[in-house]
């Protein structure tokens, strides 16, 4: 592996014209202007006459120009990554709707209920399992061949695990089919068979399908994965579930994000080997000093305990909910924080703390440049 | 009346979820919002109409604490937290070392967070616990919260006829230290002195550590949420307290069979005549066409 490997961790807005469009909204002027100052900065101008061409149109799109609108956000979106210079790219979800609803569009077996909240005027739309999950098509194998057509660096592709999908549905089927007079217990064994199922009918066909495409980098995104302590365990079970022996010639990463991962702990032993990569949300916890004492790298307290495990760190670096762009020095000294920890350049990736959809292609550009500088900084501190 | 308690926030329609979402994206005017509004609070009074106790559903809450860093002065809305073992967030309260009601403000809030078809009519005065609010809160202890909350009380209750309705899923989450009982104690015996009528409602955990202090406070009743607890865990109930039965699952989309509700019902009753049927926690973890289905499902229940 290289020193410092930089990636980024899945999400990124979508660009206005490729939401209209999806939306079947209108696109007005800035919409087109949008598109051909991106066009000019990763100097793709000659390669998106068919995008222009299609946007002058502003509405009443073709199902079959609406895709190729998706592939040209997925085209900018992978061009803009690998204009940042990190490591492995991706297309930040331009290929779908968001984490949740993409695969469950996916699977048999699923029906949306409506809105449910998740804060203030934020909303996801909720669906139930209602029958055995079973999958329609491999979900993810398009997206992986389109955008390894367009770059030479190596993709990554990240996948929503098991858990989080479990844990983000209602269950209408596997809670019948329980034959316990005790809720509790009834819920708890339905959970069970669930997550068992979503495992290894779902996301491990998923993972294979990729493997085959020769997709080598497969990311799995938990964020739910602590939401309910005294289930913590059943998620590592079906992480090993999800991966089985895929992991003996795949790259395979966690990404988990504000969460309690010391709760994490008792269990990790068991994914030791299977999982390569644990990747945690860290700049959000942390100050924006410079220095590499305790008391200002703050957020990166919780390496003390993982530099026992033997897994690549995945060091979130920039915090994503913020516009400001930390400054290369700010990132060096968190890297250079960590590897005083773990010692192995080798054994530290470094992203964003989580996806950056909320930005702007604007801020997510210069944040991922940022971190690229400050990873050459760290190393040349290193003597690497 | 029927005996049913419209507990907690209740979920929008998606008609209001969509002008909402809307407004933010200013694709919408705030005058089309608060139609959507209008629509929803007539819809959720209709329902509640052969009731006790009204609820507004706090739509316009946009969680259990949000409301009161708009009458207090020194008090800002920031990051956000999990609550409990759901998907769903909060925004946590931070104390400024100098906080205050904002008296000017009173009668333009209580209009906004409790509404009432019907001026006549008795309200669900729902509100956080202090043990939830802290929980949520940064900046304040406990006693200085039991005093604010004890100050809020005394500001709306004599405008708004009804039950004060705590909600506390802490208390039966964690373990309270004895010298946080001693100041809910003395909490709850300052309103009961004042003559107000309290409910407590606790969700999300097992009753069995909190249930011989809750039965001890001057409470008019306590609710439970009855998918984490069974008959066996409130069999040493006190017949003058009211049992608010948490009966219907909101936590998950799929509608109890009607029969099943009964029986339970049926069974609660050798307990305690003195019931109260509702959500075992807030509706607000459901769809609203999934939530109106089970509160039907509670007006139906023979009870």
């Amino acid at each position: 592996m290289k020193p410092f490997l930089a990636h980024e961790i899945g999400s990124l807005a979508k660009p206005s014209w490729r939401v209209k469009a999806i939306a079947k909204r209108k696109l007005d002027d800035e919409d087109i202007k949008s598109a051909r100052k991106w066009a000019d900065f990763l100097d793709l101008k000659n390669e998106c006459e068919e995008l222009f061409e299609i946007l002058r149109k502003k509405e009443d799109f073709s199902s079959e120009q609406r895709k190729k609108i998706i592939y040209f956000s997925s085209f900018f979106a992978t061009k803009m990554l690998e204009k940042t210079g990190i490591d492995l790219v991706y297309d930040g979800e331009q290929h779908r709707v968001e984490m949740y609803e993409y695969p469950v569009k996916n699977i048999e077996g699923f029906e949306f209920k409506g809105y449910v909240k998740s804060f203030d005027n934020k909303y996801f739309k909720k669906a139930a399992c209602v029958g055995k999950p079973k999958l329609k098509k491999f979900y993810h194998v398009n997206e992986y061949k389109t955008v390894s057509s367009f770059v030479k660096k190596p993709v990554k592709i990240p996948l929503t695990g098991a858990y989080t999908l479990m844990d983000w549905s209602f269950d209408e089927y596997y809670i019948k089919n329980v034959p316990e007079k005790n809720f509790v217990k009834r819920k708890q064994i339905a959970r069970e068979n669930f997550l068992k199922d979503l495992s290894e009918n779902i996301i491990y066909p998923n993972l294979k399908s990729l493997k085959e495409e020769g997709a080598n980098f497969l990311q799995i995104d938990e964020p739910a994965a602590t939401t309910k302590p005294d289930e913590i365990e059943i998620f590592i079970n079906s992480l090993i579930d999800s991966i089985k022996e895929l992991h003996k010639d795949a790259f395979f990463s966690i990404h988990i994000c504000f969460s309690d991962y010391k709760l994490l702990f008792p269990y990790l032993e068991k994914i030791q080997g299977v999982v390569k990569e644990l990747h945690f949300e860290y700049a959000n916890r942390d100050t924006r000093e410079l220095g590499l004492k305790e008391n200002v790298r703050t957020g990166y307290k919780i390496l003390d305990d993982l530099k026992n495990f033997n897994f690549i760190i995945g060091l979130g670096v920039i915090d994503v909910h913020t516009d400001f762009v930390e400054p290369p020095e700010l990132i060096r000294d968190r890297i250079l924080y960590a590897y005083e920890k773990i010692k192995d350049p080798e054994k530290i990736f470094i992203a964003p703390d989580c996806g950056l959809r909320t930005r702007t292609w604007e801020i997510t550009f210069e944040k991922l440049k940022n971190m690229v500088e400050g990873k050459n900084l760290a190393l040349k501190e290193i003597g690497g | 009346m029927k005996k049913i308690f419209l507990n907690g926030i209740y979920p929008r329609s998606d008609k209001l979820v969509r002008a909402t979402m809307d407004f933010e994206r200013k694709r919408v005017s705030e005058e089309e919002v608060i139609e959507k509004y209008k629509e929803d609070y007539k819809t959720i009074f209709e329902m509640q109409k052969d009731m006790e106790y009204i609820s507004d559903g706090l739509l316009n809450w946009q969680d259990l604490l949000r409301p009161f860093s708009e009458i207090i002065e020194g008090v800002n809305a920031g990051g956000l937290k999990r609550y409990f073992e759901t998907n769903s967030f909060y925004r946590v309260l931070y104390f400024e070392r100098k906080f205050k009601i904002k008296e000017n403000k009173i009668d333009e809030w209580i209009e906004k967070y409790f509404k009432l078809p019907d001026k006549d009519l008795k309200r669900l005065l729902i509100l956080p616990s202090p043990l939830l609010f802290k929980e949520f809160s940064e900046g304040i202890d406990l006693k200085s919260l039991c005093d604010l909350i004890k100050d809020i009380c005394e500001i709306i209750v004599p405008k708004r006829k009804g039950i004060v309705f705590f909600e506390d899923p802490v208390i039966v989450k964690k373990d309270i230290k004895d010298e946080e009982k001693n100041i809910l104690r003395k909490f709850y015996e300052e309103l009961y002195k004042k003559g107000y009528e309290v409910i407590t409602q606790t969700y999300f955990g097992k009753i069995s550590g909190a249930l011989d202090f809750l039965l001890a406070l001057p409470l008019k009743g306590i609710g439970i949420d009855l998918l984490r607890n069974s008959i066996e865990d409130i069999k040493k109930w006190d017949n003058g307290k009211t049992l608010v039965a948490g009966i219907v699952d909101c936590e998950n989309s799929w509608i109890e069979r009607k029969e099943e509700i009964e029986e339970l019902v049926k069974n609660l009753k050798n307990i305690t005549k003195n019931i109260y049927l509702c959500g075992n926690c807030d509706f607000l973890f459901l769809p609203q066409k999934v939530a109106n289905q089970k509160f039907n499902l509670l007006k139906n229940v023979e009870s």
